[in-house]
């Protein structure tokens, strides 16, 4: 069925440590990780088990720019394939410039086994510095959602369990993160998660998702990562979907970004 | 080795099916929070629940003393229970209970594995019953597999014996009126049957208790325990400190209980009798054994401390085994009438040497000689709606302490608690153990108040705040000082099968600053701590838990520390027989101050309240397979991983590389 959205979505831009690597999943995309209803494209980047309860095949593509610096440019794009043993999913991330570039893929798997779902990422990561080379690791992630009830779902993700390092011994961190999630209706659904960086202190975010008109949504929230305000609108038109997103960081101002993703009609 | 592991978390999504009870576990972490150390649990508690879930309580034909010891209802609700059948005779159905006053849905439904609804006996079936109970003997061995520093030295301080800790119980029970036993236990390290261990384990244990054969209503040979009115004077049962169990301020236990753990002190050895007739009850007891202490560097006649750990590896630990006698003595009178509790108690210690006491300002108070004796009155009473309990206690310098409390059922779904305590520093008892801060009951006054509200079918909303006064010094505190420790936690349970929780606990603690001044000064240390649990029993034979917790240490101040906890456990059945339960975890602390705990399933018989600091991922995988109806395996592999460092552990238990794993194997025979 067709319908008609317009989506303003300003992306939500996660405040990231200014080092090397950038682990965190952009907190917009996982706002709906833990619902039912909202689960797109991007979730699985957050918990993989989330891919499960897509119904149909989706495709997307997201950037953001840090705080306007071209030379922080995010890229990512994902894609899910729904079959009769499972669903698949493929994302693919490149973050930075000619001078200092990360790029990552992925091959992703989850199904549901009734109350829970549960799905596990194999990812491959390059860091790659001028001047300097680049160094390449694998790592795999995984989690698991619970349907407590038909609307509370709850879960847990693991980040690189096994600690994987790139070459000269520089580990990779763990981040581990639960999260709960609580669709009040069709229309409206607010998940919290806590998330654990190794090395960094606890990350906790709450966010919101309101579609207050049929082709129209809002989604908002707070990360306690760099006191982050994000919010963004999404818009759909026919089977695609058009996000625009911001982010506001105290000190370092906004971080906008832009999100298209095509969702196939369900036969 | 690692991916596998990984992949296990995910394929496996089951749920643990609990030896213990989810409300005792939490009670045993907020014990060992209280106490600052890891706490193992292998003892009467755990046979007792395993036990009466395969032999059911028949709740016809049961008493107060055997209700208590499934640390489920409350007082009320056990004098409930009884006068309730009292006036309107037997149960017919489990389903009565929910007529039963003061019980609720949540009470039932943990209580529902544990009993069964059957006829009285005469006391001549019941004689007869008694031989007919069940043998159980129980082998376990555990070893950590990476070989540690005391094991590779060869000279000095090293460890003489093999890392095998070796246990051996034979057990006889009928319910809660027979019970006979053997227990022998070897810890890693020790010798065995060689060196000092010449006759074989490091400490063996023996144990005959009856009860109601008539008139003789208790009657304890060999090791036993022994509490008395609230523990301010003597307790040796499983107690219970602050936790969410608001209402569980009260302590209850049989006086005399028989011992069948591997722990290798806080047990009396010798002979215990309790006789009753009508309302009226006697208890008395003797016990005679020896202790060990480290005695005085300035003299031979007098010891500073006693070993509690029941370690005996080294030379060192080996010279003062066992090398101070201790003879105790005490007794009990005790008036019982519908729902008035009179007691009257003694008990004395008397040591082959005498206790010192360290030259510190804090130890002022400290009890130190070779006689001690207390005495002290306890009493509860519970009126409509009311329980009232207490106790007051005196030791030999006339010093008074007293613990009162109330606890009030407002509603079926409303109950509060308040407890105030009045203990000075001058205090002492040496085998105290009441509802205190302190692990024993000297120096404290507090005022405690509980509060547990179910606002709806699926709702519970438990909350508790702890108002503590140290009104002289103690270790780190160099003044007297004022703490507060409050807890509160919402409960969201939709079906039987599902239960959310978020708990909020805060706790003020004031320390010694660090600081290059002379004398240091107390300073406020508060730590935050918030938890959020799940659990999910999918079907029944697969469940999922989880926990997320972030610990917070003196926030927003230079001392700040943070720590973080998850965990993710499934249990699972393969072909009927085999049970096996998953555990992986991920822990990351700033310090020892953000230390977490988390309790660990094991064995049948066994847990562990571990604490986790520093960085690492813990994991475990308990398998058990019932070969049949007699004879079961259980197998335990535990580790922890920390990439970050390259020893694990200190001293003689110093481990080199990056993982520190255990074995463990249980075989089990019921006859």
């Amino acid at each position: 069925m067709k319908c008609l959205m317009i989506y303003l979505l300003f992306s939500f831009v996660e405040p990231q440590p200014l080092h090397a690597q950038n682990w965190s999943v952009p907190v917009y995309l996982g706002i709906p990780v833990y619902s039912v209803r909202q689960a797109d494209a991007f979730s699985f980047a957050e918990n993989q088990a989330s891919l499960a309860s897509l119904h149909h095949f989706m495709a997307g593509i997201y950037a953001e720019r840090f705080f306007f610096l071209p030379e922080m440019d995010h890229y990512r794009a994902a894609v899910a394939l729904i079959t009769s043993s499972g669903n698949f999913g493929f994302n693919g991330t490149w973050s930075g410039n000619s001078d200092f570039a990360e790029a990552s893929c992925g091959i992703a798997y989850a199904r549901t086994l009734g109350k829970i779902d549960v799905g596990v990422q194999f990812n491959y990561y390059r860091v790659a510095v001028a001047s300097y080379g680049h160094a390449a690791s694998v790592n795999v992630e995984g989690g698991f959602i619970l349907h407590f009830t038909p609307r509370f779902n709850g879960g847990m993700h693991l980040f690189n369990a096994a600690g994987t390092s790139l070459a000269h011994e520089e580990q990779l961190p763990v981040i581990a993160s639960a999260g709960f999630g609580y669709d009040l209706s069709p229309l409206f659904y607010i998940g919290t998660s806590f998330e654990k960086q190794e090395g960094l202190p606890v990350s906790v975010r709450v966010g919101f998702h309101y579609a207050f008109h049929k082709k129209v949504f809002l989604r908002f929230g707070i990360s306690s990562s760099g006191s982050l305000f994000f919010f963004g609108l999404g818009y759909l038109l026919g089977d695609f979907r058009i996000d625009a997103t911001a982010s506001f960081h105290p000190q370092l101002g906004t971080t906008p970004g832009l999100l298209f993703i095509y969702n196939h009609p369900e036969e | 080795m690692k991916l596998t592991l990984f992949m296990l978390i995910l394929l496996l999504p089951h749920l643990c099916l609990a030896q213990v009870p989810p409300s005792i576990q939490q009670q045993l972490e907020a014990r060992a929070e209280a106490e600052g150390e890891e706490i193992q649990i292998d003892g009467h508690l755990l046979q007792q629940l395993e036990y009466f879930k395969k032999h059911r309580i028949n709740i016809n034909a049961t008493s107060a003393e055997e209700l208590q010891q499934l640390r489920i209802l409350t007082d009320i609700q056990i004098l409930s229970l009884l006068q309730y059948e009292k006036l309107t005779g037997k149960l017919i159905d489990v389903y009565e209970l929910q007529a039963v006053p003061a019980f609720d849905l949540a009470s039932i439904h943990k209580l529902l594995p544990f009993i069964e609804i059957g006829e009285a006996v005469s006391l001549k079936q019941n004689l007869e019953a008694r031989l007919q109970g069940e043998h159980t003997i129980l082998l376990r061995l555990s070893r950590v597999v990476q070989k540690a520093k005391g094991y590779r030295e060869t000279s000095g301080e090293h460890y003489l014996g093999d890392p095998d800790h070796l246990l051996f119980q034979y057990r006889f029970q009928y319910k809660d009126l027979l019970y006979f036993g053997l227990t022998a236990d070897k810890d890693a390290g020790e010798q065995f049957f060689k060196g000092a261990q010449r006759n074989g384990f490091d400490f063996y244990s023996m144990h005959v208790f009856l009860r109601r054969l008539g008139w003789i209503k208790a009657l304890a040979l060999g090791d036993f325990t022994v509490s008395l009115g609230q523990g301010l004077i003597q307790w040796q049962a499983y107690a219970m400190g602050k936790s969410s169990s608001t209402m569980d301020i009260k302590r209850t236990s049989p006086v005399l209980l028989p011992y069948r753990s591997s722990g290798e002190n806080n047990f009396n050895r010798g002979l215990g009798i309790t006789i009753g007739r009508n309302f009226f009850e006697a208890t008395g007891f003797v016990s005679a054994k020896k202790i060990s202490g480290h005695l005085s560097d300035d003299s031979i006649e007098s010891f500073t401390t006693m070993n509690s750990s029941g370690l005996f590896r080294t030379p060192s630990e080996i010279k003062w085994k066992n090398n101070i006698s201790l003879f105790s003595f005490g007794g009990s009178a005790r008036y019982e009438k519908k729902s008035l509790r009179l007691s009257m108690n003694f008990v004395g210690h008397q040591f082959g040497m005498t206790l010192d006491k360290s030259d510190q300002p804090y130890n002022y108070y400290s009890f130190y000689g070779k006689r001690f004796i207390n005495g002290s009155v306890d009493y509860s009473y519970s009126f409509k709606n009311f329980h009232l309990f207490g106790e007051t206690a005196s030791d030999k310098h006339c010093a008074f302490a007293s613990i009162n409390g109330v606890i009030i059922s407002i509603d079926r779904d409303l109950d509060l608690s308040f407890l105030s305590r009045h203990i000075p520093p001058a205090f002492s008892a040496l085998a105290g153990q009441a509802f205190t801060e302190n692990s024993t009951p000297s120096n404290e006054n507090g005022f405690y108040a509980g509060l547990s509200f179910r606002p709806g079918p699926t709702t519970d909303v438990i909350a508790n705040d702890d108002f503590i006064r140290f009104p002289w010094l103690k270790f780190r505190m160099n003044a007297p000082v004022h703490g507060r420790d409050y807890l509160v936690q919402f409960a969201y349970h939709p079906t039987k099968q599902i239960e959310v929780y978020v708990r909020y606990h805060f706790k003020e603690k004031p320390l010694n600053a660090v600081t290059i001044l002379p004398i240091a000064t107390p300073e406020s240390n508060n730590t935050k701590d918030l938890r959020i649990q799940f659990t999910d029993q999918l079907n029944r034979s697969i469940s999922v838990k989880g926990r997320v917790e972030v610990l917070w240490f003196n926030s927003g101040t230079t001392q700040a520390q943070q720590g973080f906890l998850l965990f993710s456990e499934t249990s699972f059945k393969i072909f009927v027989k085999i049970n096996c339960d998953l555990r992986l975890q991920y822990f990351e602390s700033d310090g020892y101050e953000s230390r977490l705990f988390a309790y660990e399933a094991d064995v049948l018989y066994s847990s562990t309240v571990a604490s986790f600091f520093d960085e690492g991922l813990r994991y475990y995988i308990n398998t058990t397979y019932k070969c049949n109806k007699n004879f079961s395996i259980f197998l335990r592999w535990s580790g922890t991983m920390n990439q970050n460092k390259n020893h694990t552990g200190s001293g003689l238990d110093e481990i080199d590389g990056t993982k520190k794993e255990e074995i463990k194997v249980q075989l089990l025979f019921h006859f």
